[in-house]
């Protein structure tokens, strides 16, 4: 395989802008010497500059072959326009897009659909337009109708779909047509939790085989977990361009200077919180010192990997085998998140350890540790896996992730075998339940409860969830 | 022309040229998707296309056998002359207002399609030529069945009809992009284009005081020219028409680079 960087990009812009009149926003269309200077070519007058609204200013960027980009920014911050740009949809005001190979772009998914055609005939005319004979792929056509779960519905009009359907029918069409590039605009949020799953399983293996990926999510965890590049907009400008974890940490940090500034109240101020400097500079900036701090914070400073893994009780223990706790899958759905069907590995196993021993009470606010381990069945390149402590009625109280440290990212085929030991358990005296999310990308390989344990009380009182540590200091004032 | 202006135009043309490539694949199946669209829960299908001109001559050689209606100092009889005007000048007037809304049809495709104008505009000469294909086998079936028709008149009329279906497309494309201004404009057309039909001479010949509406105006010109290509086509007939395609032409050309620039910029 050729090295990424020396392909030519899918996409190349160059200085790329685009306006829009701001009389149009308030419904009045542009005047007729607008039209007219447009068409003869003629630069915008100066008193109508200032009617111009620039969405998106002096961009440019590549994409290539097998890149996974995520674009984040604040809402209204051009976002959107930078995809429409990027995938042809819109012209660019200025500056020029270069596009070398078939692009989806998945915006509005489901909007091209003529509601008086069946599904069927939209999805033969979605062919046609994008230059596939659906004579001569009568294959790819019954697997867009599989995908989409329409059933018997795909020959009815489209006018009788729910929006659901609409949409699950419009992302079928596009991520089946073949493309080198998807542009994916907050569209993975298509039908059910297992349809999500399964749209995101299909576009990590599309990623996998070299299909470039354009993600636009306010979600960071999505852009982490599927991205290697991020691409931050900030109110129309290009703020950073540079590996996922920085970019993503620059703009956390922007986001919370906002938020300081926004909540904090202003007499409690001594000295004012410097602007953000927007640096025209595309690379990525090293963490600030405090988002450095609070991100070291997430993930203990004595991770470690252990060359021996016959250190591990369930290594030393083969003959205990790992039962699922008796929650059934629809109160996995309905009190913990979601529950997905596992697939692609095998042999999993998990354990509560209290002194190194197998357990499933605990004591409050001392320590334990979470074995588990299991096989993937193919090389799993973007694996992460999050623990997910519940009370046992369904209140999400703290996420463990591989993610923070990317642990097992480049994991392979290997066996995956991890202890996560917790110096104190700080949750009230009560029943409670953990689940597993193992990912691949963002998509997920399997969602369940897996462990469930009780908390027995100490001689205090507890009456919430949670259980500091804590201790009083009483100073004693004599009348 | 300052430079900055000549630069952009060049650019235009460069993309127009690109857009050029992958029109007419796109503005077939455009076209098609229209047509399956209009008549997808009819029974008869496109044959309500082929009934439309069918009427329109049934009404007229109903009005010809009564002997109600009957006008005089024609080279032809009254009902070739009237359902030959009318299919002509139809055919003029859908694609003309077809091309006058695309802009504002447009939006909600390439808000999914990456497509080229061309495309659009390709898919809008197919749907015109559609219409054509439909009514010019009326026109040369009535010439048939009235005796009056040879075959390399027939031909010599398929060739050149399409004049008035890019004449149309041509005329809308060029007031299109003003119709983003207010949507009067498109009422407007269409109220001053209906009685214009009357005053092409598409029903009546335009003698006497109404000869002044044939003078400057190519639709009436193409209508009374194709009439003589159908009956006794002759250089002096051929030649006005040729004249009438380049200026469409000319003007098809004029109207694509300003629709162009008008789509890339505002739709």
């Amino acid at each position: 395989m050729s090295d990424v960087s020396t392909q030519r990009p899918i996409i190349s812009a160059s200085q790329i802008g685009r306006s829009f009149p701001r009389r149009r926003q308030n419904n009045v269309s542009r005047n007729f010497n607008d039209i007219l200077g447009n068409i003869f070519c003629l630069p915008p007058k100066h008193d109508r500059d200032e009617e111009e609204f620039w969405a998106l200013r002096d961009v440019s960027l590549d994409i290539r072959p097998g890149d996974a980009v995520g674009v984040i920014g604040r809402n209204g911050s051009g976002k959107t326009t930078l995809m429409k740009l990027l995938s042809g949809l819109l012209a660019p005001t200025k500056g020029h897009v270069s596009i070398n190979g078939e692009i989806q772009a998945l915006i509005n998914l489901g909007a091209g659909f003529n509601q008086r055609l069946s599904g069927r005939e939209n999805i033969l005319n979605g062919m046609r337009m994008r230059g596939i004979s659906p004579k001569r792929s009568p294959e790819l056509v019954e697997q867009i109708i599989d995908f989409a779960e329409v059933g018997a519905f795909i020959d009815g009009p489209v006018e009788t779909y729910s929006s659901g359907m609409k949409s699950r029918l419009g992302f079928a069409l596009c991520i089946f047509l073949r493309p080198d590039l998807i542009v994916i605009d907050e569209a993975l949020s298509v039908g059910d939790l297992a349809f999500q799953n399964k749209c995101k399983l299909h576009l990590q293996a599309m990623k996998q085989q070299g299909v470039a990926m354009l993600l636009v999510s306010h979600s960071m965890t999505s852009i982490r977990q599927f991205c290697d590049r991020a691409l931050w907009i900030h109110a129309g400008e290009l703020q950073a361009d540079g590996p996922v974890d920085q970019v993503t940490a620059q703009y956390l940090e922007f986001i919370d200077q906002e938020m300081s500034r926004n909540e904090e109240p202003a007499a409690a101020l001594t000295e004012a919180s410097p602007p953000m400097q927007h640096a025209p500079t595309q690379p990525a900036r090293p963490l600030s010192a405090k988002v450095a701090q609070r991100w070291s914070n997430l993930t203990p400073k004595d991770n470690k990997v252990i060359d021996d893994p016959d250190k591990s009780f369930l290594a030393q223990n083969p003959q205990l085998q790992w039962k699922r706790p008796t929650i059934s899958e629809n109160q996995v759905e309905e009190l913990y998140g979601g529950h997905i069907e596992p697939t692609g590995f095998q042999d999993f196993r998990a354990v509560v350890l209290s002194d190194g021993q197998p357990t499933n009470t605990l004591q409050v606010n001392k320590p334990f540790a979470i074995e588990f381990g299991f096989t993937p069945q193919r090389p799993i390149n973007d694996l992460n896996v999050s623990l997910v402590f519940h009370t046992k009625d369904g209140k999400r109280l703290s996420t463990i992730s591989t993610l923070n440290g990317d642990l097992l990212k480049q994991n392979g085929d290997s066996r995956v075998l991890c202890r996560v030991n917790i110096a104190d358990i700080p949750f009230a005296a009560g029943y409670y339940v953990v689940t597993i999310s193992i990912h691949e990308g963002n998509a997920y390989l399997w969602r369940d409860a897996i462990l469930e344990f009780k908390v027995s009380p100490n001689r205090f009182m507890v009456w919430n969830p949670i259980s500091m540590q804590y201790q009083y200091n009483i100073f004693k004032v004599s009348n | 022309m300052s430079s900055a202006a000549f630069s952009k135009a060049k650019q235009t043309l460069a993309d127009m040229f690109g857009g050029v490539s992958s029109a007419p694949r796109q503005g077939w199946n455009l076209a098609a998707r229209d047509i399956r669209i209009e008549y997808v829960h009819t029974k008869m299908g496109l044959f309500w296309a082929f009934i439309e001109p069918l009427a329109i001559a049934g009404v007229f050689i109903a009005l010809r056998s009564s002997g109600s209606l009957e006008v005089s100092g024609l080279n032809m009889p009254f009902s070739l002359f009237a359902v030959s005007g009318i299919l002509i000048w139809q055919t003029f007037f859908d694609g003309m207002m077809m091309s006058l809304t695309s802009l504002q049809r447009a939006s909600g495709l390439i808000g999914n399609y990456a497509m080229p104008p061309e495309s659009l505009m390709m898919a809008m000469v197919f749907r015109s030529l559609f219409l054509l294909c439909m009514r010019v086998p009326i026109v040369l079936g009535l010439a048939a069945a009235q005796g009056l028709l040879e075959w390399q008149n027939a031909l010599l009329f398929i060739a050149m009809s399409p004049i008035c279906a890019l004449g149309g497309v041509a005329v809308g494309l060029f007031f299109a992009p003003f119709t983003l201004v207010s949507g009067d404009l498109k009422l407007a057309v269409g109220v001053i284009a209906r009685p214009m039909l009357y005053l092409s001479g598409a029903v009546f010949p335009l003698t006497g005081g109404l000869a002044i509406f044939k003078h400057g105006n190519p639709v009436a010109l193409t209508i009374e020219e194709l009439r003589f290509c159908l009956l006794s086509p002759s250089l002096s007939h051929i030649l006005p028409l040729f004249y009438v395609a380049l200026g469409i032409m000319a003007l098809f050309c004029v109207s694509w680079f300003a629709y162009h620039r008008t789509m890339r910029a505002y739709v």
